[in-house]
């Protein structure tokens, strides 16, 4: 493991596998600290770009995009009270207060160097569980498959934000798009509607790109945009942490990185969800929580640390079983899926060298993304002044180029506008969107074990639920439902009851 | 009206409108034939996911018809809500002023009455600037389409204030035109030339 991971690196130190790191952390900040941009939409318009490269250079740039994305929501959290992603909504709670009280430095010293630690840490446990993780996986048939994708898909359903019964829909509705085109097995054409474009049904790019990027769009393009520089408050002296300082936080940074590493290994939900847990915890078992919220470091170190800590733990499913973790381990699988790269256990042992290229690259990725943070800080306040009215059309621009790179046809650019539409409706109706794309990935995946298992166990349906392994996976799947179901029940009772 | 009321009318047009679908779909499927000797061919997961929409959106539309049921009955504690919503409205007419905090967390959580039509314009003259731009794209070539669609994209997301006419035009050719060759020379995407090539 160790050697493969010294020649992971040797990859990864090539000039020009180092200069797309490095490009992709930078470039994910930019994306991450600009409100309404996220690491998704970053990952999503450079995906088109990873094409012609190598595999290994591909995932260079996208690892770093990935990192940046995550870190760069920080610095409009803590400067301006405007989550930069999702990722840092909590990073508002106690980081824009500690601002206006005069320790900016400090909040951004405590962000910074959480952010790196918590990736890092994940980063390891990634690199350690992931491996054995596929060697038990190499076991797994169509019947286990089978239940692993649908557990994926419960669990995502039942984890998303609001009613369970939404998120389940929208997982529903995802499969149902990943149904046009041929049917898998026989190849049946399904729901084209005459349409020879879709027999090979939708392309996967357009329909990632048009519910992430375009869908946000057309939300942020509901009103005229107002430049955010006004009302921004810049007096930044240097890092103001000491060790000591953060030792005293050792715990609450241990506690709320664990968290976002479990969150992030569950299917569906990564760091925009792992942030608010750790925050919420933090908060439950701190003597003080009554200085919550009005600028105490512990809530920016809860925060910080968990939704980087959820990057590595959203890769473990997604390189051990081929699952994606959160949405931009979606666009992922899509980035390595178009070169022919199949992740899951047997990536492991037929393409080490990218695997360990990828462990490689976001260790190199967090290390740019600590520099960067520190040396740079200024200049990426000041990309903030950038009106978005600008940089929102250029990005509409650049989606319909991806979306008509991967088949040099204008249809796909059609189809992520349909996608884009969808995915405005659904966040105008509150159906949870990151569903939409697992049902997508996942639907697929399900049907296809499911006819071959059939295959295998004659037509019969009995083996499905009685295989130890899928029995496993049946039980959490129906566990997760019933509990958000019964925690729902429960809270609009207590609603009621006001 | 209360914002978690419209939420259920939201509610009840997407219950319909997905219970619509799930029929159609579970429809379609009869047209699909088994090619395989397996009993379980192309259409056995179409039906699957369609009769599960179909329960999911029923179950949808009753929670939401007993939530207005509800509603309904507690007349006396809708002139209670009626003050909070009054209190809503004021301190949403702070939010209004302030741009930048409705645009972060998606706009969703701000529905304001006055301005939703306008809203729904703008989101609706850019989805129709996106068809334009896509319909004209193969005819007139990508370099003019995009310049043009990013130079009245720009000012229609832009406060007339912030309008900024000369450097909008440099931009917008720039841009495209920087995309075209880098796409075209870097990464071989022949994107359409139309008139121009």
């Amino acid at each position: 493991m160790l050697a493969d991971l010294i020649a992971g690196f040797s990859t990864m130190f090539q000039l020009y596998n180092m200069f797309l790191v490095i490009a992709g952390v930078a470039m994910g900040l930019v994306f991450g600290s600009i409100p309404g941009l996220t690491a998704t939409m970053a990952v999503a318009i450079c995906l088109p770009i990873t094409f012609v490269m190598d595999p290994s250079s591909g995932m260079a740039l996208l690892m770093g995009l990935y990192i940046g994305g995550v870190s760069g929501g920080l610095i409009p959290a803590i400067l301006l009270k405007l989550p930069g992603t999702p990722s840092s909504i909590s990073t508002t709670f106690d980081g824009y207060p500690m601002a206006q009280k005069g320790e900016a430095g400090k909040a951004f010293g405590f962000a910074i160097i959480c952010s790196f630690l918590g990736g890092i840490l994940s980063i390891f446990v990634l690199i350690l569980i992931s491996p054995p993780l596929a060697e038990f996986a190499l076991k797994f048939g169509p019947i286990e498959y089978f239940a692993i994708t649908i557990f994926a898909l419960t669990l995502i359903s039942s984890l998303s934000e609001g009613s369970i019964v939404k998120g389940m829909l929208s997982a529903l509705l995802g499969m149902f798009l990943a149904m046009v085109g041929s049917a898998p097995i026989d190849a049946f054409p399904r729901f084209t509607f005459g349409m020879y474009q879709l027999d090979a049904g939708f392309s996967l790019l357009p329909a990632l790109i048009g519910l992430f990027a375009v869908g946000e769009i057309l939300i942020i393009s509901e009103k005229k945009i107002n430049p955010l520089a006004q009302k921004m408050n810049t007096k930044l002296k240097g890092i103001g942490v000491s060790i000591k300082d953060f030792i005293s936080q050792g715990w609450n940074f241990l506690r709320s990185s664990l968290i976002g590493i479990g969150i992030g290994i569950l299917p569906g939900i990564g760091g925009g969800t792992a942030n608010i847990i750790a925050y919420a915890t933090a908060k439950n078992q701190s003597k003080t929580p009554e200085k919550f919220g009005k600028g105490i470091a512990d809530g920016v170190v809860a925060s910080e640390s968990s939704n980087n800590a959820a990057i590595g733990g959203a890769l473990v499913p997604l390189m051990a079983l081929g699952i994606p973790g959160d949405t931009v381990t979606a666009m992922l699988l899509g980035g390595l899926v178009i070169h022919g790269l199949q992740p899951g256990p047997i990536f492991f042992t037929q393409n080490t060298d990218i695997v360990y290229g990828i462990f490689a690259a976001l260790i190199i990725a967090n290390i740019a993304m600590l520099l960067f943070l520190i040396y740079g800080m200024r200049y990426f306040i000041r990309i903030l002044s950038i009106p978005r009215h600008i940089l929102l059309p250029i990005i509409i621009a650049l989606c319909a180029v991806g979306a008509f790179a991967e088949n040099n046809r204008v249809f796909d650019i059609w189809a992520l506008l349909f996608f884009g539409i969808l995915g405005y409706l659904l966040i105008k109706f509150k159906f949870p969107i990151a569903p939409v794309i697992l049902g997508f990935i996942l639907g697929p995946i399900a049907e296809t074990n499911l006819r071959r298992g059939l295959q295998l166990t004659d037509e019969s349906f009995w083996p499905f639920l009685t295989h130890p392994i899928a029995a496993v996976f049946w039980v959490i799947a129906i566990g997760s439902v019933v509990l958000k179901a019964w925690g729902n029940h429960k809270k609009k009772k207590s609603l009621g009851g006001v | 009206m209360n914002v978690h009321e419209k939420l259920k009318t939201k509610d009840l047009i997407a219950a319909i409108a997905l219970l619509i679908i799930s029929i159609i779909i579970y429809t379609d499927t009869f047209n699909m034939k088994t090619l395989t000797v397996s009993q379980v061919g192309p259409d056995f997961a179409p039906r699957v996911v369609s009769i599960g929409i179909f329960i999911l959106s029923l179950i949808l539309l009753f929670q939401t018809l007993k939530d207005w049921i509800m509603a309904a009955k507690n007349v006396s504690s809708a002139k209670a809500s009626y003050i909070k919503d009054a209190k809503e409205m004021e301190s949403n007419k702070g939010y209004e002023n302030d741009n930048d905090v409705q645009d972060h967390v998606s706009a969703t959580l701000i529905e304001d009455k006055a301005s939703r039509w306008l809203r729904y314009k703008n989101v609706l003259i850019t989805t129709v600037l996106i068809v334009l731009y896509i319909l004209l794209m193969p005819i007139i070539g990508f370099l003019i389409t995009t310049a043009v669609y990013l130079f009245i994209q720009f000012c229609l997301l832009g406060q007339r204030k912030y309008w900024n006419i000369p450097l909008f035009l440099i931009l917008s050719i720039l841009t495209s035109v920087i995309v075209y060759y880098v796409f075209r020379l870097g990464f071989e995407v022949m994107l359409p030339a139309g008139i121009l090539g």
